[in-house]
């Protein structure tokens, strides 16, 4: 579809390269990049396998430049030629506005270019659409093939409805651009009959109501009814009032559509591309209605953000969890709740686990500065642990109390019981200052003689 | 019966100074206020409606819209098969740039593309704001009935033409 953007004065419209695997399609998108001026064309880029095959799309950005004041655009995008990306051909073909038909004039290739433009067909009635609602233009490629067939043959084959087609050989660049200019002018001039202001429309408007019984607009169109298109040399554009590819007076298209002698009886003949080119009675009847679609209209899911008093309120503090029900507020907790907390706990077990972890974790902590630095603490628990904590226990408390301590003191008493054995529990503080005596006494002295000296 | 124009419209393909000017408008502001690099306005068929940011992001932006909505378009294929109709929101998130994706309507998507740095949840909050805030403006967009200064000119056509034979006619 064609997007007119009259805030920033643009139109944009999508062109999509269609065809079967291996026909020149992203090699005409590649000659278009490499030869047109630079500052018409964008990045190219290329969504392809590693062997270069289009996997998704190719995608060229074209700018026309200003045309009647409007910033013009296209979009140019190559579908994936191979069978099995159809899915993908279909995604691209979404919002088409023109198509290039890029066939491969192999007569090897005959079936798969038959194959392609059938699935073309059928992947527009997906749509809505038919290649009647399209502007399509049929690009017979290879060219320079020693065994290519000729035109007619091709033609007669692949092209009963008439449309323009081009003779190109797109390796060499040969018809890549005449192409590009068919479908480019064939695009636009749909787009301008259907966007012209009243006055104009009014003299195309029989693309709008072709079946309707004889309006007075239908009336003044010097136009044929669309019943009589098959042998119209203008299928493509029933209301321009010239066929476009005689208008052009340029001799530089190859392939100029022939006269229209031969076409009917092309189109007459039995053909193996499938039954000629089915001209509803309204073209307009096969679009989808054109009215707002219900998802047009604001779609807000959150009650919660609908009313702008409260939304920064609900956002900042929600209701709590308990809350939600009676507030009408859906219970789903987000990762931006203040409340995510809470309810993960919540599903985890109600938190009772963690805090019973964490109170053993605190008394522990608790009872083990008690321990280490209250004395009468540390005391009455001695005996309740095993021999080796209790001296450790009592070198802890020795280290910082004998350094501060007078050395000889108390020492008579328990200097004897240093080397023999742990003082007994009766009488710890004096056994502590002893063991710095026997650094001050000499190891040969007696028990009885540090006081003696004194 | 609903003219070619007023469908054109009403599928929001086509958008008058006004409307644009008020997208320009959130747009901007959604920018300054969450520190995103920059932010489109996009058609889900690749169309770029409208930018607004600090960074030259993505070049001009078409090749950029082009890919996302083609991402946007695959991803809604594989909603279908999990039985959704789409996934209204889509995020990917790079060492240091992320975008966030947010589908408005049926057809228009609104894209965020911001540093790493900036949380997530944040974006996401900002941007289901600015989605609410873009939705009532293109509904107004719908409505809006064409003004005759902002039409295109019948000879749009003929300039077209020569526009095309002056770039491309010695090719």
């Amino acid at each position: 579809m064609v997007q007119i953007n009259f805030g920033q004065r643009e139109v944009s419209c999508k062109v999509v390269f269609y065809g079967p695997g291996m026909s020149g399609k992203t090699t005409n998108l590649e000659i278009i990049h490499k030869k047109a001026p630079k500052d018409a064309v964008g990045e190219m880029v290329s969504i392809a396998t590693e062997t270069d095959r289009t996997l998704y799309f190719d995608f060229l950005p074209l700018d026309l430049g200003q045309v009647a004041g409007m910033r013009t655009k296209f979009q140019l995008y190559t579908v994936p030629g191979q069978i099995y990306y159809n899915a993908t051909r279909k995604l691209v073909l979404q919002g088409v506005d023109g198509v290039i038909f890029v066939a491969d004039s192999n007569p090897d290739k005959m079936a798969e270019n038959l194959e392609s433009f059938n699935n073309l067909k059928d992947n527009l009635a997906e749509m809505g659409l038919t290649v009647d609602d399209v502007p399509v233009v049929i690009q017979y490629n290879k060219r320079d093939l020693p065994n290519a067939l000729s035109v007619a043959d091709l033609n007669a084959q692949m092209n009963p409805g008439n449309f323009p087609t081009h003779e190109a050989c797109a390796r060499d660049g040969k018809g890549v651009f005449a192409t590009l200019k068919e479908i480019s002018r064939l695009v636009i001039e749909k787009l301008n009959k259907e966007h012209a202001p009243a006055a104009n429309r009014r003299r195309t408007a029989s693309n709008l109501t072709p079946a309707q019984p004889a309006p007075a607009v239908a009336s003044a169109t010097p136009v044929p009814a669309p019943q009589a298109l098959p042998a119209s040399p203008a299928p493509v554009a029933p209301a321009a009032p010239a066929p476009p590819r005689a208008a052009p007076p340029s001799a530089a298209r190859p392939v100029a559509p022939a006269p229209a002698a031969p076409r009917p009886a092309m189109a007459a003949s039995p053909v193996p591309a499938g039954p000629p080119r089915p001209v509803p009675p309204n073209p307009s009847a096969n679009r989808k209605p054109p009215m707002v679609s219900p998802g047009n209209t604001p779609t807000s899911g959150n009650p919660v953000l609908e009313d702008p008093k409260n939304k920064h309120l609900a956002k900042a503090k929600p209701p709590s969890l308990d809350n939600r029900g009676a507030a009408g507020v859906p219970p789903n907790v987000g990762s931006t709740d203040p409340n995510l907390k809470v309810y993960q706990d919540r599903r985890a077990g109600g938190g009772g686990v963690l805090k019973v972890l964490l109170l053993l974790v605190i008394v522990v902590v608790v009872f083990a500065i008690l321990v280490l630095f209250v004395k009468p603490v540390r005391d009455a628990v001695r005996p309740l642990f095993p021999t080796g904590i209790q001296r450790l226990l009592m070198d802890d408390e020795a280290k910082p109390v004998g350094a501060a301590a007078p050395a000889p003191v108390a020492a008579p008493a328990p200097v004897a019981s240093v080397p023999v054995a742990p003082p007994a529990p009766a009488a710890p503080a004096e056994a502590v200052p002893a063991t710095q005596v026997p650094a001050a006494v000499p190891a040969t002295a007696e028990p009885k003689a540090a006081p003696n000296g004194q | 019966m609903v003219s070619e124009n007023d469908a054109h419209r009403l599928r929001r393909l086509v958008f008058y100074s006004a409307d644009v000017d008020r997208i320009n408008q959130a747009l901007l502001a959604f920018a300054k206020k969450s520190g995103a690099q920059s932010v489109f306005l996009i058609d889900q068929e690749g169309h770029l409606i409208s930018r607004q940011g600090f960074k030259g992001d993505g070049g001009d932006g078409q090749a950029l819209a082009a890919l996302v909505a083609g991402s946007f378009a695959s991803t809604r294929q594989v909603a279908k098969l999990l039985g959704e109709n789409d996934f209204r929101v889509m995020s990917h998130q790079g060492p240091s740039t992320s975008i966030h994706l947010t589908l408005l309507g049926e057809r228009t998507l609104q894209v965020a593309v911001f540093p790493s740095v900036i949380k997530v949840g944040m974006i996401q909050v900002l941007c289901k704001e600015l989605a609410v805030q873009m939705e009532g403006i293109l509904a107004d967009a719908a409505k809006r009935e064409p003004e005759p200064s902002q039409q295109l000119g019948g000879n749009f056509s003929e300039a077209m033409k020569d526009q095309l034979d002056s770039l491309f006619g010695n090719l």
